[in-house]
């Protein structure tokens, strides 16, 4: 078993690393956020062979919801009133893929949790020895955790749905020669 | 080296290459975002790492608000590069630079 733990260890350690090596090095950023979510679900990997399967589980779902909020937020952003959709279906082979991903992760966390024995269990260990009363001195993480959570979710429709960030024509500006507070400070002085 | 040790260096590699991907990135906001991404996980599984080292739940509860924070800023910065993205070309950090003195 100690043998089968370290060779998925080094397996999902070269999984990790080598997908971050590749989200540097590709020039494609879709294919890049494939390999992002392939290394954050090597990340989850570990975790669980570290014996925090809840943990695992906590990243694999956030990851799968943050991507289904992305898929949305871009079918708003490239489909709706004066957007461009024409390079927008080349984008779902790799989102598909990334789903994919996401799902067989999940699949595999059940049979993990189905099927003890096959990974270090967390034993003694963590959350599991853990007591209701226990738990109850971490509130403040907690709290802290859902205030981010609400912060970005509240941010990200703000964002969305305003339009004044939409129409902001970034083009207009050259580099150095836009809304630039010194020039604006200059420009006073000049009047003056 | 123990699982434990094997972990940190995983995890201080992922760091590192998070680092260097968010110094290098200089012009797409995108493979800033993803370094971020990179860092944080890094951060995420050293949390973990050192929760089974020191037998200590207060790591695991530490590398979840790494990752909420890690999700948070994916929705953030991902629906305002959206949102750029509606009516320009690019979201190359060039272009955005309104901002910038």
């Amino acid at each position: 078993m100690a043998a089968l733990n370290s060779a998925l260890f080094i397996a999902f350690a070269a999984c990790l690393l080598g997908g971050a090596v590749a989200v540097l090095l590709l020039r494609d950023m879709v294919r890049a956020a494939l390999f992002l979510v392939l290394a954050a679900l090597s990340c989850a990997a570990l975790c669980a062979l570290l014996g925090h399967q809840y943990l695992a589980l906590f990243l694999v779902l956030g990851y799968a919801c943050t991507t289904l909020a992305m898929l949305g937020l871009s079918a708003l952003c490239f489909t709706g009133n004066g957007g461009d959709d024409t390079h927008a279906p080349a984008y779902w082979r790799p989102a598909a893929a990334v789903v994919g991903l996401i799902v067989a992760a999940e699949v595999m966390l059940l049979v993990v949790f189905g099927d003890q024995p096959a990974i270090q269990p967390a034993s003694s260990r963590s959350i599991a020895k853990l007591s209701a009363g226990q738990l109850v001195q971490y509130w403040p993480q907690a709290l802290l955790a859902g205030l981010v959570v609400l912060t970005g979710l509240v941010g990200a429709a703000v964002i969305a749905f305003r339009q004044d960030v939409a129409e902001m024509d970034f083009n207009a500006y050259e580099p150095n020669e836009g809304l630039v507070l010194r020039d604006v400070a200059r420009s006073g002085a000049d009047a003056q | 080296m123990t699982l434990m040790a094997a972990c940190l260096v995983v995890s201080s590699c992922l760091f590192a290459l998070g680092i260097v991907g968010a110094l290098l990135a200089r012009s797409s906001a995108l493979a800033l975002m993803m370094s971020v991404q990179l860092v944080l996980l890094g951060a995420g599984l050293n949390f973990a790492a050192f929760a089974v080292g020191r037998d200590d739940p207060t790591g695991i509860v530490l590398a979840v608000l790494a990752f909420v924070v890690a999700f948070a800023q994916v929705l953030l910065f991902g629906a305002l590069l959206f949102a750029v993205l509606r009516n320009n070309d690019s979201v190359s950090l060039r272009v955005i630079n309104i901002l910038r003195d």
